[in-house]
């Protein structure tokens, strides 16, 4: 579903990733884990076009990102559930239109999977707007964009940041849970192993720096 | 989508625009008319020989009528100007045993005609009758007024320009604040996939309905500045009928420019700071 082949990246004179290689499967929850600034958010920004490698080769889905244009960047998006570290809610909507827009604004009539909202807790949320929200239920909301239609690839960076364990707990069954029964991939980012039934890729970022 | 704070600057330096714009050009406007209004009322004296009779002086005035920079040409009867002058300066009338004043005539010309030029070609084709004695205009005050014209003008002009140029750099750099508050949230719509035409859209909407607000609480402003000016305003050499109804217009105009000010700062910002992210 993802793969990467001797994939270079640097911001000015400093080496991000050094000949990066790995591949995902479809059907499969894997983690990328690193410490803070590795790397890791420029792997997943990569998958989605945000940022261009240097050299290398990036396929996704059936394509290689680091070729296509930024109209087909754009149309490839579409299909890609994305939870961003930063949470990245559009202030001025409710939550409701927050995870609506996806359809809205490309009018692709997507499924809607109302369990997300109920295995999430909020419901009660739907109306508010992001002002509104502490920050643990933004966070919620963000990752309930990132999966709620069903995409069957999705990037999550570090989505358990600001959750309780509780939270926490109920964020990775959600992600056992659609991968199982949706067989929905996952690529996660984060600071530590989450789970033990999840794939750790061997990217060593770490060691490259 | 809810509005913010710098959209409510935003609508705030629309009303101002709208606003400060418009009464500035109707005052300007009115000025301008009022000069118009006196440099218009400045006469030439046509005056005839003494012999000719008040047919051919009838003849003659017709004929000026016809030209079509002429607004108005008024007969001024020898007999009548000899009794008021006997009248006026309470002069005995048997000291003269003829009527000393030849029949004239007071022409007033259309506004955009009284210039020196039109007078002076006036004056020439005029004195090529043979009824025609002579022709006499105030040169100098014709000359100060069209300077006075002239100066009212070019200061209008240039003060405008001025301002829309003031103003349009105002629309821009609002335009640019209100961008890069929403930028973030643009750069994640890009990253589900909506192209940036449906962005500008977005941008292009919240802009001019800001705009829309604007101009509909100009108008209830207007009409209450209309309302007190016409209760308790009055300003010097200023018509208040002219400047009302020069207001309407100049309104309607700078209701036009901010929406195209909008437009353009809405585009020139989004398609120099937008990223393909």
């Amino acid at each position: 579903m993802v793969e990467f082949i001797e994939v270079n990246k640097s911001f000015g004179k400093k080496k991000i990733l050094n000949n990066v290689n790995f591949r995902i499967s479809a059907n499969s929850i894997n983690q990328i884990i690193a410490p803070q600034s590795s790397g890791k958010s420029t792997i997943l920004k990569m998958i989605y076009g945000a940022v261009k490698l240097d050299n290398g080769f990036i396929r996704v889905f059936d394509t290689s990102v680091s070729e296509l244009k930024y109209s087909a960047v754009i149309f490839l998006r579409r299909y890609l559930g994305i939870i961003f570290e930063d949470i990245r809610l559009i202030k001025g909507l409710s939550v409701k239109d927050n995870l609506y827009i996806i359809t809205k604004m490309t009018k692709r009539d997507l499924y809607f999977s109302d369990d997300v909202i109920e295995i999430l807790s909020i419901s009660h949320l739907l109306d508010k707007y992001p002002y509104e929200l502490s920050l643990s239920e933004q966070s919620l909301v963000n990752i309930a964009r990132g999966v709620i239609f069903n995409f069957p690839l999705v990037l999550a960076d570090e989505p358990l940041r600001y959750l309780s364990d509780e939270y926490k707990t109920k964020v990775l069954n959600l992600f056992k849970y659609l991968n199982k029964e949706r067989g929905i991939t996952f690529l996660i980012a984060s600071q530590k192993n989450l789970d033990e039934s999840f794939k750790v890729l061997d990217v060593n970022l770490n060691e490259k720096k | 989508m809810k509005k913010n704070s710098i959209s409510m600057a935003f609508f705030f330096v629309v009303v101002a625009f709208i606003l400060t714009m418009s009464v500035l050009m109707s005052i300007f406007f009115a000025v301008d008319e009022h000069v118009v209004q006196k440099k218009s009322n400045i006469p030439m004296y046509v005056f005839f020989n003494l012999n000719t009779n008040l047919n051919i002086v009838n003849r003659v005035s017709n004929d000026f009528k016809l030209n079509p920079n002429v607004k108005n040409v008024k007969l001024i009867d020898k007999d009548r100007a000899f009794n008021d002058m006997v009248g006026k300066f309470s002069i005995n009338k048997s000291l003269f045993n003829k009527n000393p004043f030849p029949y004239s005539l007071e022409i007033f010309f259309e506004p955009n005609a009284t210039n020196l030029v039109n007078f002076k070609n006036f004056k020439k084709s005029a004195l090529q009758r043979e009824s025609v004695d002579d022709v006499r205009f105030p040169k100098k005050f014709l000359q100060d007024m069209e300077t006075v014209h002239s100066n009212v003008l070019m200061f209008s002009k240039i003060i405008i320009s001025i301002l829309y140029a003031v103003e349009f750099v105002v629309f821009l750099s609002i335009t640019t604040i209100l961008y890069y508050y929403n930028k973030e949230d643009f750069d994640t719509l890009k990253f589900f996939g909506i192209k940036r035409g449906k962005i500008f859209g977005i941008f292009l909407r919240n802009t001019m309905s800001t705009t829309v607000f604007a101009s509909i609480f100009s108008v209830f402003f207007i009409i209450a500045v209309y309302f007190l000016y016409d209760k308790y305003a009055n300003i010097q050499y200023i018509n208040k009928e002219l400047f009302k109804s020069s207001l309407q217009t100049t309104f309607i105009l700078n209701l036009s420019v901010g929406f195209l000010f909008t437009f353009f700062s809405s585009a020139f910002v989004f398609i120099f700071k937008d990223e393909k992210v």
